[in-house]
């Protein structure tokens, strides 16, 4: 601790001082520290109120905005002075609106988790913003507040769309090539049995009979051919997701042919479905946009070759441990595996992982212990869906 | 006067003071009217006993403001009960400060306040103006007639280190409020209500003969003089007497307002330095140098000196200088005669060894400053061997 030393000073230079003659003297000014205090409020003001985020200070348990940035007016296409006094569940659409206020009201709010919840906005002039709204509860002077962050994620899922369509696009390119390919034999072999057939026709006195075998060759051709297009269809396609029963087996039996041809020859491609696989609630488009980025990934992965497996299982709700721990039913589930088997064992997988929610559906990561790497989705099986036959289905 | 006849440039700080019987009771108020939401109720355990803490708490919960107490303090606060004490206040998120006591607790609560606001350690204060960012509201209920930290731009506090007392002197330690209750002077002990007497009559002598008195602080101090003169024997004989301890409160008052903006002088920086060495009663201190800095500024000072004389009592009328000087010495040494502190250096421990450093200390207070004469060590030191 460093003393105060005036020597050097004089003892009239001293005095002034202490009779109050000295330039530091006065009385309590809190002024020029409120100027200075208020200069870094608006300085903080400005950076809060261009913040690319909505940000809502809400009074508990009441629910009330007691303050909000620019950003939060622009957002909601409000005036900011609207939002004050405003409550949060007025503010924000449902479920987001509710959950917040639910934050607000709640028991022991100042130690509740904080909230991320994904909202549509519909706004005044019709169009629909994607946001994103996180909460979480501050003690500001001994008071409870929650602090409420919108953001507008419209942009963001805009580009993932179009990474997703990219990627779709590149997976429907390298069809197109065996496709065409596989297209062209078909329809070589349709025209085949065509002039077979006009010449049969043109000849007299021969057996129309004779004839339903070739008519029976083009109409299998033709059946093919439909079959090609309606899996590029199905790949290609936006459609909203529509949850119904969907069997795995089935679904990889369909995909067989078409993820064949997006794998290199010197991969070997190796089917193994489960005897008593149920069905499970999922959207049929998704299931298989999954599998195929699945096995894109696989393939990606082993540059040199190997064989790429494609498993299903049937698993207890028991072994999937932390996995279903949120699951709302008892019951068994579903896992379909992908796994990239490379010809020297032991070497390392260099694929990323990614853990990620789609409605049932969950990609697990492999543990440390997984060598080969594998990539699985492990669904949770409708519990009153009966039990498909097997093999008797078929790829439409 | 300078040349011309004009005055010379003169300042006058005092906080807003609510003077008379019951004043304590408005500290709920006052803390709320300055916007407080939790208060550093800064006290020691003496005055805690006597109970005006719990009524002058009772009136702040009243008001809806909540309050932390801290009585750590000690006669002759020290640096690390300041520092304490701001410690406290921030912890409990303080935003105020009521101080209810005497001279120790208020001037603590200064400091407090001090290291609050500026963040550093309260002996880096020491000197003049040293206090730039205002320290947070401070409300002082005193209850010792004497000291006047309630009105004064003074926070004195021991150094334990050094041995020595720093004087914290800035505008911005005049407290806000001051709320003067004489009924809080009727649990005070006799010796004590003579020592803070004493001391609010050094108080308005050395302001009265100060360099830097003005017209603006003579009024208070001779009347300070004339009340505790007046009536100190008779509010020691009669302690219930309310009218009588409200005479010395209001003395005690004046004397403050006039030292807080005239200064003092000798006899302070020689009692700063001995306080600090010994950790004696600063009322006592300052009664057992008075005669001997009075007999030694005479000269400097005499007119100023005969209106002291007529102030206190004295007619002096047809003496001789010495003859004055005597007089007001022989006024001094009965009144602490009659009211019991005769204590002189020698018998309260001081040693001529001792008077060296004494002096040496005393020559760097700033108090000197304006003393009426100036002094060299030696001065000084033939001052405090006077008084062994």
């Amino acid at each position: 601790m460093k003393r105060r030393c005036d020597a050097g000073e004089s003892w009239e230079e001293k005095r002034a001082r202490i009779i109050g003659l000295g330039e530091a003297s006065l009385h309590k000014s809190y002024y020029p520290e409120l100027r200075q205090r208020v200069a870094e409020l608006e300085r903080f003001r400005g950076l809060l109120d261009h913040a690319g985020d909505g940000i809502f200070l809400i009074q508990t348990p009441s629910g009330r905005v007691v303050d909000a940035n620019e950003a939060a007016a622009e957002l909601l296409g409000r005036a900011r002075d609207a939002l004050l006094a405003a409550s949060i569940a007025d503010l924000l659409p449902d479920p987001a609106g509710a959950a917040v206020a639910a934050l607000c009201a709640g028991e022991r709010r100042e130690e509740a988790p904080g909230l991320t919840i994904a909202v549509p906005l519909a706004r005044g002039d019709g169009s629909v913003l994607h946001l994103e709204v996180s909460a979480r509860p501050v003690v500001f002077r001994r008071e409870v507040y929650v602090v409420a962050v919108a953001r507008d994620t419209s942009e963001r899922r805009r580009l993932e769309e179009q990474l997703q369509q990219a990627q779709k696009m590149e997976a429907i390119g390298q069809l197109a090539g065996g496709m065409a390919h596989d297209f062209n034999n078909i329809l070589t072999g349709i025209l085949g049995n065509v002039e077979l057939l006009a010449e049969e026709l043109r000849r007299p006195g021969s057996d129309p009979a004779a004839w339903l075998e070739e008519v029976g060759r083009i109409e299998q051709g033709a059946r093919r051919a439909a079959a090609l297009t309606r899996q590029i269809l199905l790949v290609s396609r936006r459609d909203v997701v529509r949850p119904a029963d969907v069997d795995l087996n089935r679904t990889v039996i369909c995909m067989r042919e078409m993820l064949r041809r997006v794998i290199p020859e010197h991969t070997a491609l190796d089917v193994d479905l489960a005897e008593d696989l149920r069905p499970v609630r999922a959207d049929q488009g998704q299931i298989e946009q999954v599998v195929m980025n699945l096995v894109l990934n696989a393939r990606d992965a082993m540059p040199e070759g190997g064989t790429l497996a494609i498993e299903t299982a049937r698993v207890d709700r028991a072994a999937l441990g932390a996995l279903a721990a949120d699951a709302a039913d008892a019951g068994t589930f579903v896992r379909l595996t992908v796994r990239d088997l490379r010809p020297r064992a032991g070497r390392p997988c260099s694929c990323a992982r990614t853990t990620r929610r789609s409605g049932g559906w969950r990609r697990t990561p492999s543990s440390a212990a997984d060598t080969p790497c594998s990539r699985q989705r492990t669904a949770r099986r409708p519990s009153t869906s009966p039990r498909p036959a097997r093999g008797g289905s078929t790829c439409s | 006067m300078d040349p011309a006849g004009y005055p010379e440039l003169r300042k006058f700080f005092a906080p807003e003071i609510t003077f008379g019987a019951g004043a304590r009771f408005s500290a709920g108020r006052f803390a709320t009217n300055l916007g407080l939401e939790r208060v550093l109720l800064v006290t020691d355990n003496g005055v805690r006993a006597a109970g005006w803490v719990d009524q002058v708490a009772a009136r702040i919960e009243q008001a809806g403001i909540a309050f932390t107490v801290f009585a750590d303090v000690t006669p002759n606060p020290r640096a690390e009960e300041v520092m304490a004490g701001a410690r406290v206040f921030q912890q409990e998120k303080c935003d105020g400060i009521v101080a209810v006591g005497g001279g120790s607790p208020m001037d603590c609560a200064k400091g407090i306040g001090i290291v609050s606001s500026n963040g550093r350690h309260i002996l880096e204060f020491e000197g003049v103006d040293e206090v730039r960012v205002p320290m947070p509201p401070l409300i002082c209920i005193p209850t010792t007639g004497g000291t006047s930290a309630d009105v004064s731009q003074f926070a004195i506090i021991t150094d334990l280190e050094e041995h020595t007392k720093i004087a914290v002197i800035s505008k911005a330690v005049v407290p806000d409020v001051s709320l003067v209750d004489p009924e809080t002077l009727t649990t005070m002990p006799p010796y004590l209500t003579a020592c803070t007497a004493l001391d609010a009559l050094v108080h308005a002598i050395e302001a009265f003969v100060s360099n830097a008195s003005s017209p603006l602080t003579d009024p208070h101090a001779l009347a300070a003089m004339r009340l505790v003169s007046a009536h100190l024997v008779a509010s020691m004989q009669r302690p219930d007497d309310l009218e009588l301890r409200a005479q010395i409160m209001l003395g005690s008052l004046e004397a403050g307002l006039a030292f807080s903006n005239a200064s003092l002088g000798a006899n302070h920086a020689m009692s700063h330095s001995l306080g600090g060495l010994l950790d004696l009663a600063h009322g006592e201190c300052n009664a057992m140098l008075l005669e001997h800095v009075v007999a030694f500024n005479h000269a400097a000072a005499a007119e100023r000196f005969d209106k002291i004389g007529g102030a206190i009592g004295l007619d002096l009328r047809g003496m001789s200088t010495q003859g004055k000087r005597e007089a007001i010495c022989a006024e001094v040494r009965r009144l602490r005669r009659a009211v019991g502190v005769e204590t002189s250096l020698g018998s309260a421990g001081v040693h001529r060894s001792d008077v060296p450093a004494l002096a040496k200390n005393a020559m760097r207070d700033p108090c000197m400053v304006t003393n009426p004469r100036r002094p060299n060590q030696r001065d000084i030191e033939v001052v405090y061997e006077e008084a062994l």
